[in-house]
């Protein structure tokens, strides 16, 4: 299993950093058939709602406190864990998004449970940690 | 950088100069679209440069389409990037917004609207 962690801090701008993370960790491991890279671009679109939900709603936008992001990788799953030490998320106090256009916002909750095949919160040493995991197309336990 | 527009007859078509469109920068899109969408209700957005859009960048397009679409107005969206319509697709935004291959195509179906 391959694994890269990586230390961040809580800046809207390094969502572009922690998805070229999880990006390239994937492909390094992963083949790169469509259905393969379509898998890796909803892991990193949940990665990036979920930290993007710490920096906004676990740190209020506070700049300078700690992200990190760690991946772990083998034949057939993908498994992102992004810990941080801000208020904890409640998934299930976000309502249902509006698909009608009346509505601009409360699609990340709901884009992360789209994207992934397990998603959970918990606590670890007394930080937060958002687990995602992916399954790999086309294995046994994938798609 | 400013969003490159043009005008298409009385079609607008801005040209969205973000890579990638996320949490970071979704508040600059919707400023740089403030005085656009004072002076248009047919609107395309050309997405050819944008390779990644979050919940936060479907909230500030769908914030033009509201916007023009409370004005009697409608918005085209083309040259779509496979990641970025995935994400479109889930939010279900291809269904309330028409979503066409070229900046031609989409210009064409305002005029195909008016006939």
């Amino acid at each position: 299993m391959a694994a890269h962690r990586r230390a961040y801090t809580s800046e809207l701008h390094h969502l572009a950093a922690m998805r070229a993370q999880v990006r390239q960790a994937c492909c390094r491991e992963w083949g790169n058939s469509l259905e393969e890279l379509e898998a890796i671009d909803l892991l990193v679109l949940a990665v990036n709602e979920s930290a993007s939900n710490v920096i906004r709603h676990s740190y209020h936008n506070e700049a300078g406190r700690p992200i990190e992001v760690a991946v772990e990788i083998d034949d057939e799953t993908a498994t992102v864990k992004i810990a941080h030490e801000g208020a904890e998320f409640d998934p299930d106090r976000t309502p249902p998004p509006s698909f009608d256009g009346s509505r601009t916002g409360g699609f990340g909750v709901y884009l992360i449970r789209q994207s992934v095949d397990e998603v959970d919160y918990a606590h670890d040493g007394g930080r937060c940690v958002i687990r995602l995991l992916k399954r790999r197309p086309g294995t046994s336990r994938g798609e | 950088m400013e969003p490159e527009v043009e005008t298409v007859g009385d079609v607008t078509v801005v040209t969205v100069h973000y890579e990638q469109l996320d949490a970071s920068n979704s508040e600059d899109f919707r400023r740089d679209m403030a005085p656009v969408l004072e002076k248009t209700h047919k609107l395309v957005l050309d997405l050819a440069k944008v390779e990644f859009v979050d919940s936060r960048g479907c909230g500030a397009i769908l914030s033009c389409l509201k916007n023009v679409s409370e004005a009697g107005g409608d918005l085209k969206i083309c040259n779509v990037a496979r990641p970025v319509r995935m994400v479109f697709e889930l939010i279900r935004l291809h269904r309330i917004c028409e979503i066409l291959g070229t900046r031609d195509e989409a210009v064409k179906a305002f005029q195909k609207r008016q006939v």
